[in-house]
Formats: C-alpha cells, sequence, structure tokens
C-alpha cells in the first residue's frame, strides 16, 4: 500500500510539529490497543457468562419439551392442542433501557416485567391437564428470566464487538496509514531541508570562491 | 343375582375381549414408525375405524380419533347388549365422555374459538357427538350461551347453578369440577342400585378411579400450588378413601406425608390400595407425574384383582374390568402412536405404558 506524503512546507518548524504528531499518534495507538485489550477479556467474560446461560437455557427447554411430548403421550395430541389454545396466556413485558459496561460503553439492558404476582398457580385445567403440561408450563414460565437475561448478555456481547470492531479500525488507520504518512512526510522534509542545505552550501562555496576572485583581481589591478 | 341380565351381554364382553391386543404385540409396536402401527392396526379390530377416518394419512391426530371411535362402536355394543341396572350403570360411566365434550366447549367457546374449530376437538363419544355439539355450538358466544343451551339437559341444571354461585365471574374451575362431581356422584348413584356382590365390585372397580383422581387432585395442589384453600372444593365425590381422610391428608406439610397418612388410613381397607399407596409411598420422592402415572394404573390393577378373586363368569367386574383394559389399550396405542411420531425415547414410551404390575 502506497501511502501519500502530506501535503506541508518543508521547513525546520514543520518537521518538528511532524515530529511531534507522530509520538503522539503512537500515544493513542498504544491507549487505543489497551482499550482493545480490556474489551476482549469483557467479550470473553460476557461471551461466558451467555454460554452458561445458554447451556442452561437449553437443558431447560429440551426437558420441558420432553415433558411436553409427554403429555402429549398421556392425554393425547388433541387434548394437549386443545388446553393450549385455551389457556390464558402469561402477561409480560419487556423493559429495555441502558447500563453503563466496561469503559463507559452504555449497554442495552433488558428486564423482565411480569403483569402477575410471581405466585404459583395452575393454569390449566386441574381435573383434564396431564400434569406433565402443566410442569413444562411452569419450567418455562420460570425461564423466562434466563431468556431475557440471554438476550441482554447478546446484545452486551454485540454492542462490544462494534467497539471493538471501530477500536481496531482506529488503531490500523493510526498504525497503517497516519504513522506512514508522518514519517513519509519527514522524510521528505529531512530530504528536503538536506538539499536545501547542500544547495546552500554550494552557493556559499560559489560565493566565496566569486569574492576570492574578486579580491585577487582587485589586488591585481591595484599593483599593476 | 339377576343371571339374565348377563345372557347376551356377557358373551359380547367375552368376544371383545378376544380383540383385545396382546401385551407382548404391544410392546413390540415400540420403535416402529407410524407407517407400521398403522399397518398392524388395520389388522386388528380398529381396522374399520382406522380405514374410514384415516384414509391414506397417517397422522397421529387421526389415529387418536379412529381409536375413540372404536371404543365408541365397543360401548355402544355393550349397551345394546345390556339391560336394567347394568345398563344404567354403563350410561352413567358412558357420561365421563359427555364432561369432557361439554368442558371442551366451554374452554374453547371461552377462548373464542369457532364452532368449526371446537367440533375438531369433539371426541367421539357418549352422548354429545358432533351433531349434537354442532346444534349447541351453532348460535353461541359465551359460556351462559352454552349453558342456556344446556337448560332442558341433563348438565343445564348444576353448570347454571354453578355458575350463579360462582364469585368469578366465567371462572371455568368451578364449572368442570361441578360436571365431574356430577358424573361420579351419578356413577355412584347407580352402583348402588346394584345387587350386593356387583355392587361391591363395582365399587371397588370404579371407586378407586374416583379416590385415585382425588388423590392426584391433591398431589398436584402440593405440588403446583402454594394456596390448598379451594382443593376441598374440587374434590369429587368420595369412594373407599373417606373424606375426613382426604381433609387430613390435605393439612399433611409435603407430598412424602400426605401419602404415608393414605397408606395408614386405606391401607388396610383394601390390598389393590395397600400396593398402590405402599409404591406411592416409597417413590415419593419421584416427580409428581411418575406418582400420577402409579395412581392412572389403579383402576387396571384393581380390576385383575376383581377377575381373579370373582372368577364366576356372571358378575360385573368382568364387564367393568374389560372396559378398564380396552381403556388403557387405547391409552397405550395412543402413547405409542404419539410417542413415535415425535420420535421419542423407546425406553422412555416403555415406561408410559399401563400394562399390569407384574408384566
Amino acid at each position: 500500500m502506497s501511502t501519500e506524503r502530506l501535503e506541508v512546507h518543508p521547513t525546520r518548524l514543520e518537521l518538528i510539529a511532524l515530529k511531534r504528531r507522530k509520538t503522539l499518534a503512537e500515544g493513542i495507538a498504544d491507549i487505543l490497543q489497551k482499550d482493545l485489550e480490556v474489551l476482549i477479556l469483557s467479550l470473553v467474560e460476557y461471551r461466558e457468562r451467555a454460554s452458561i446461560l445458554q447451556t442452561q437455557l437449553y437443558d431447560t427447554l429440551a426437558r420441558s419439551y420432553s415433558q411436553f411430548i409427554k403429555a402429549e403421550m398421556v392425554s393425547g395430541s388433541l387434548k394437549v392442542k386443545e388446553l393450549a389454545l385455551t389457556t390464558t396466556p402469561i402477561d409480560f413485558n419487556v423493559e429495555t433501557s441502558t447500563a453503563t459496561g466496561v469503559l463507559g460503553i452504555q449497554f442495552p439492558s433488558l428486564k423482565l416485567i411480569r403483569q402477575e404476582k410471581n405466585e404459583r398457580k395452575l393454569r390449566l385445567s386441574l381435573l383434564d391437564a396431564p400434569i406433565q403440561l402443566e410442569e413444562a408450563a411452569s419450567r418455562i414460565n420460570g425461564v423466562m428470566n434466563a431468556v431475557v437475561e440471554l438476550a441482554s448478555l447478546t446484545a452486551a456481547i454485540r454492542e462490544l464487538l462494534e467497539v471493538i470492531s471501530l477500536k481496531r479500525r482506529q488503531i490500523n488507520r493510526i498504525q497503517f496509514k497516519t504513522i506512514p504518512q508522518f514519517d513519509k512526510t519527514i522524510e521528505y522534509i529531512e530530504y528536503m531541508l538536506e538539499e536545501i542545505e547542500q544547495q546552500d552550501s554550494i552557493r556559499v562555496r560559489v560565493l566565496q570562491r566569486k569574492r576570492k576572485e574578486r579580491v585577487e583581481k582587485s589586488y591585481e589591478n591595484g599593483s599593476v | 343375582m339377576k343371571t339374565d341380565q348377563y345372557n347376551t351381554l356377557m358373551p359380547r364382553v367375552a368376544l371383545e375381549y378376544l380383540k383385545l391386543i396382546d401385551s407382548d404385540e404391544l410392546i413390540c409396536l415400540i420403535g416402529e414408525n407410524l407407517e407400521s402401527i398403522f399397518n398392524f392396526l388395520i389388522n386388528t379390530a380398529y381396522g374399520e375405524e382406522i380405514i374410514s377416518t384415516c384414509g391414506d394419512i397417517v397422522e397421529p391426530g387421526l389415529l387418536e380419533e379412529a381409536l375413540f371411535q372404536n371404543y365408541a362402536k365397543t360401548f355402544n355394543k355393550l349397551l345394546k347388549e345390556s339391560s336394567g341396572n347394568i345398563k344404567n350403570l354403563l350410561v352413567s360411566v358412558l357420561r365421563k365422555f359427555d364432561a369432557l365434550n361439554l368442558k371442551t366447549m366451554l374452554r374453547m367457546v371461552q377462548a373464542g374459538m369457532s364452532g368449526e374449530q371446537i367440533l375438531k376437538y369433539i371426541i367421539p363419544l357418549g352422548m354429545y357427538d358432533r351433531k349434537k355439539c354442532q346444534a349447541i355450538l351453532s348460535d353461541v358466544n359465551s359460556i351462559s350461551d352454552i349453558i342456556d343451551s344446556l337448560q332442558e339437559q341433563d348438565f343445564g341444571f348444576i353448570l347454571k347453578e354453578t355458575l350463579r354461585g360462582q364469585k368469578i365471574i366465567n371462572a371455568l374451575s368451578p364449572m368442570e369440577a361441578a360436571l365431574d362431581k356430577e358424573v361420579f356422584t351419578g356413577i355412584l348413584k347407580e352402583i348402588k342400585n346394584l345387587d350386593r356382590r356387583d355392587k361391591k365390585i363395582a365399587t371397588n372397580i370404579l371407586g378407586i378411579e374416583i379416590d385415585a383422581l382425588n388423590v392426584k387432585i391433591i398431589l398436584k395442589y402440593k405440588s403446583l400450588m402454594t394456596d390448598h384453600e379451594n382443593i376441598k372444593e374440587n374434590l369429587m365425590p368420595v369412594a373407599l378413601i373417606d373424606e375426613k381422610t382426604l381433609e387430613s391428608a390435605i393439612k399433611e406439610p409435603d407430598i412424602k406425608s400426605t401419602l404415608q397418612h393414605f397408606l395408614l388410613s386405606v391401607g388396610t381397607k383394601h390390598q389393590v390400595y395397600q400396593t398402590i399407596f405402599t409404591k406411592l409411598v416409597e417413590e415419593s420422592d419421584s416427580p409428581t407425574s411418575r406418582l400420577e402415572f402409579i395412581l392412572e394404573k389403579a383402576p387396571l390393577e384393581m380390576s385383575f384383582f376383581e377377575l381373579k378373586k370373582n372368577m364366576r363368569y356372571y358378575n360385573i367386574g368382568y364387564i367393568l374390568a374389560f372396559l378398564s383394559m380396552k381403556w388403557a389399550e387405547i391409552k397405550n396405542l395412543r402413547c405409542i402412536i404419539n410417542g413415535m411420531a415425535r420420535k421419542f425415547g423407546t425406553d422412555q414410551i416403555r415406561d408410559l405404558l399401563i400394562l399390569p404390575e407384574n408384566y
């Protein structure tokens, strides 16, 4: 990748300013790298928590599904379907807000709001519903908090990934664009300054020679 | 004993006994796919209903309906051949399915389902067949409408009384309990009209079903709910386990002590009760579904006990035991069909089959 140098005047003042900017850019890249490491650590922690929760959730859901099939086997698919269609749905809502997380990042936070009190009561017919169906329904009802927590964690992971990606882009920009650009410009200014210096020294030498010649000439004329 | 009442009925029952599927054949169906189960059932007593209901479609819901149709056909054959008090008892037993269909209608109307949708869930058994249900559902929008349309019929009065007396308007639970209570009161009433020996046998076979239902209700309350105030309102009329025993069992703090209380109270009254409650106490730490399953097997166990005890041909035990076995067979087939349709584990399906204890 070719790097374009900055459009600057090749002066010593610019050179000093550029060198200062380069040091600053390196410092920023260093800070960003540290932030990135913290974010990756945080991501790993969130991922682990989400993974544990996901395993627990899948396990509970698998057991609930197994109970559901047992209910179908015991009472018949028609009865289970009938009971499912006629039961009162659980009334709940999900409240969304933001919470400050690692490096002050605002993570979306989800909270389950149950309309009813969290008391245990029968939702299905006492005499006709098989206990397996009641157990499966109760298990799924109990796991709703975990579902919302997992959703919250997933949203936080997504947010973290976005921030990590942004930080990495910033670091890359500094490391592979800004600093090389500074380097090239510094190199150019140094080259130009060197060139100017050489030209100046030649000019001085020429002038010196001419002055010397003029002195010699005037001396010869005076002596004549 | 009025043996003439049995003259035509018993050969029919004996014939139907022969049509029952052998337990070994039933076990062999576990692990087979639905097509194979379908092909097997076509060659059994269920063949006619399966062909007419399913046609070429092999689907658990349709197979289930065909099984019910066969049970209805068998029950109707028995009703046709029976007379007098035995017929009255059989009619009262059949009313269990009337209550079941009525409860389905009440639930689904409350959930706002259309009449056409509701009819899909009506079991083709008892007085409330699809035709009658269609007539009831033709012009109803609420539970009150259904109850009003039943006014002239049997359950209308009891439902109207319950609706009038209940605290929460349109709460289904009290109405469902009232319907079941009415059915079981009717069965117990009809049992009282039987001859002395038949009365004892019928009390044992049908009574254990009612008792098991009461125990199941108590266990369900104890395992799923914290509020035990309404248990008594939902209990059925009592058979061998009296009200006092039920009341003190409700007061017990946990499931184990409840079952121990039952064992102490009724264990000495009947051998089958003792066996069942001993097993329940032993497995009291198991999930409630397991305890319910043990109770589910109780009527079948009692039927086998009564069959062994009363070897003589002319008694109600033979008929009631057949009905228990036929119903258990239908439940087992349904269990296998639904289990295999969902590709459930064969061991788990086997565990849910209602088979004789020493099978």
